[in-house]
């Protein structure tokens, strides 16, 4: 579940010069040639569900990620807020080629489950995130269109228009705005599958971490049809600090405090 | 300094229906758990977990219990333990075979909660495998509801008094496990070699006093976990092979787990959960399943309050018999949650009636009278009636011994017996304990419905 963690980081890109004439998979192939090549990464992260009336319930998290070039990547995720939640761990195991294993920890019980992997389509922990929506999006599975460049914000943004190639998708098309300058993910809009708007995601304040790493310090999902949104407030995020694969075993799940 | 948690609990069970021995039908209960955590340095630390519990009806249920108490030195790629602990170990959801470092909390319903266990263990990877071994100090005695606990069998379970044979290693314990992966095959392999956690019962043969009384002996148990991912199935199956002093016996139980993502369009996603068990024993009075079928399924309403569902029934496919039960959770506010609880119970074998059993009296009556020796027949008859039936292999050898000992007017059996039809009807539901068809029968006429409060802090 790397693409748990890369949510950000699937959005930006390098700061590459552009080119000038530019294709709509292109720009998205450069936009996620950010979110390659770091070893690993710590992410806090706070997640704010925001109901139809406003009222708000707040998660922490704390998410764990490992690449080994051509091996294993992990990634965990440990919930520490609320503390009723605290200590609950997902832990996930890609091996290429593979299709990838999930363990669930539960402090409750101590016990760690094998569960199988979260359906695309399904709501994470109540949030206006799907699964699909966090996930590492191969560009194979997608066609892409340059809609048009156009100003947002206070910068000039490529629109990119996404259709997914399977059915697999809860979305029937995906409008992104992506700047000119640093391939960031500005904002995005998510079409149902009867090509009504669905939901509008916005990202704010980038930073630039480790020199090369964009990543906002907000995202907001909001569904535009049941008036609920969900903000992400990445609240620390270290790249390359040196994990070990011992992080993410089942011991590790167990003795994570 | 430290980091405490917890949660307080007011819990509400109500029964429709008075039971076959109670008349009481609602049980307000308080629970706490605390829990503290102190880092003694960056590799140790100090987990505490206490749990309590007072029940207004129910004075078996009234108890404390150090859930865990723990020195935890951890390392890279180890941990060690020791103190007061809780593991976990299985696969299944249903029936949970091969899981008994720990006694279970049955005083807790539904039987998620652990009473903790005296232990030292050290884990470790050996290469990619898991390796746990650990050093069990004694058993706790399982708990049963007393005199005013609903969900009980006609004769107590003796809250004083139980026997042990521990065997050459005493009250030491020992058990081991393995871990491994095959590729989408998780494998985990345990043998454990200790007392039981669930005992077997012999009858106390005091007629003016009668109770069941719980027997623990020392065993070898050897466990096999496997749990394989076929695209979104999980399949599972636990298998287990004990031997003990009296008998020996396999027991598989084996599922699958499927997840639909999304159902309706919604952001629902509902669970599956499909599992069997079989035992190749006859008499099993401790563990409730041992020829069953389970379905349940499980909703999870993926909202912020982290609803969830899960509704579900148990069927033996030996008798007629069968349970539901449905679970609802969800959190409300920063620091609350509630629970639902319910079970209904459905007994549909014909239920034991005492006029077909007039021997019972027959025996008693002979016995007031001092008509010794009872005239065989007698005691053909009442064996006759238990044919073999019995709550435990043991108990049927006692019952040969004594029966002899009383058709000759031996042993002081009666000796504070004041009502002889009161002898009459012990025999009668120790015939009826014994006898696996009427398990629901004897647990409780309808159900339940229990609601729990959290408060977490």
């Amino acid at each position: 579940m790397l693409r748990l963690f890369t949510f950000v980081l699937t959005m930006c890109l390098a700061n590459v010069l552009m080119a000038e004439t530019m294709t709509g998979l292109e720009v998205i192939e450069k936009a996620k040639q950010n979110g390659k090549g770091f070893k690993d990464l710590v992410h806090e992260v706070k997640m704010l569900l925001v109901d139809e009336s406003g009222d708000i319930t707040e998660r922490e998290m704390l998410m764990k990620a490992m690449t080994q070039p051509g091996e294993e990547s992990y990634s965990m995720l440990i919930f520490t807020a609320p503390q009723r939640e605290k200590g609950i761990s997902l832990l996930t195991v890609s091996v290429q080629g593979e299709s990838d294993k999930q363990y669930l920890y539960l402090p409750s019980s101590r016990r760690v489950k094998r569960i199988t992997s979260s359906n695309k389509g399904s709501s994470f922990r109540g949030s206006e995130f799907t699964f699909e929506d966090l996930s590492d999006q191969k560009t194979e599975d997608y066609r892409f269109e340059l809609v048009q460049q156009e100003p947002c914000a206070d910068q000039a943004c490529y629109v990119v228009d996404r259709f997914p190639k399977s059915d697999e998708s809860s979305y029937s098309k995906t409008r992104m705005w992506v700047d000119t300058e640093f391939f960031r993910l500005i904002k995005a809009d998510f079409f149902d599958r009867d090509n009504k708007l669905l939901k509008t995601m916005q990202t704010s304040g980038y930073e630039l971490v480790e020199g090369q790493y964009w990543n906002p310090k907000e995202v907001v999902m909001a569904n535009t049809q049941t008036g609920k949104s969900t903000k992400m407030v990445s609240l620390s995020l270290k790249m390359n600090s040196g994990l070990r694969d011992s992080e993410f075993t089942e011991l590790a799940m167990r003795n994570w405090r | 300094m430290g980091e405490f948690s917890g949660w307080l609990n007011a819990e509400t069970r109500y029964y429709p229906d008075t039971g076959e021995n109670v008349e009481e039908k609602t049980y307000p209960s308080a629970a706490f758990q605390l829990n503290y955590s102190q880092n003694l340095s960056d590799n140790d630390q100090l987990i505490v977990g206490l749990f309590g519990r007072a029940d207004s009806k129910d004075d078996e249920r009234n108890y404390l219990d150090a859930r865990e108490f723990l020195w935890l030195h951890y390392g890279d790629s180890y941990q060690f333990r020791a103190g007061v602990g809780q593991v976990s170990w299985g696969v299944n959801e249903l029936f949970k075979i091969t899981d008994l470092i720990n006694q279970k909390d049955r005083a807790e319903l539904p039987l998620q909660r652990k009473l903790g266990q005296p232990m030292a263990s050290v884990s470790f990877y050996w290469g990619d495998d898991l390796i746990e071994l650990y050093t069990l100090y004694d058993v706790r005695p399982a708990w049963f509801p007393g005199e005013d606990g609903r969900m009980r069998y006609p004769i107590l379970v003796d809250p004083d008094n139980e026997e042990y044979d521990r065997g050459k290693s005493g009250r030491w314990d020992f058990a081991a496990r393995w871990k491994t992966r095959l590729g989408d095959l998780d494998i985990g392999l345990s043998h454990f070699y200790g007392v039981t956690r669930d005992p077997y019962f012999i009858f106390n043969y005091d007629f003016a006093d009668p109770y069941l009384i719980p027997v623990y002996e020392k065993v070898n148990q050897s466990s096999l976990e496997l749990v394989y991912s076929w695209q979104d199935v999980l399949l599972k199956l636990e298998a287990t092979y004990q031997t003990g002093s009296i008998e020996q016996f396999e027991s598989v139980a084996a599922g699958m787990e499927y997840t639909f993502g999304g159902i309706f369009e919604s952001d629902f996603d509902l669970s599956w959960y499909v599992e069997a068990i079989w035992d190749s024993r006859d008499q099993i009075y401790a563990t409730l399943f041992d020829h069953d079928v389970g379905v349940a399924a499980r909703l999870a309403l993926n909202d912020a309050r982290d609803s969830n569902l899960i509704l579900g029934v148990v069927a033996d496919y030996k008798y007629n018999e069968a349970f539901g039960y449905l679970f609802w959770t969800n959190n409300f506010g920063e620091n609350w949650s509630l629970n639902v609880t319910g079970q209904y119970f459905m007994a549909n074998e014909p239920r034991l009636d005492p006029r077909d059993y007039v021997q019972f009296q027959e025996l008693a009556d002979n016995v007031e009278a001092g008509n010794y020796p009872i005239p065989q027949a007698i005691i053909d008859s009442v064996l006759e009636a238990f044919d073999g039936t019995t709550i435990s292999k043991k108990q049927y050898e006692i019952m040969l011994e004594r029966l002899e000992e009383i058709q000759l007017g031996q042993g002081d059996y009666f000796d504070n017996v004041d009502n002889y039809s009161g002898v009459a009807q012990t025999i009668f539901d120790l015939l009826r304990i014994s006898d696996n068809s009427q398990k629901m029968n004897l647990i409780e006429r309808d159900g339940y419905i229990q609601i729990d409060v959290f408060y977490h802090f």
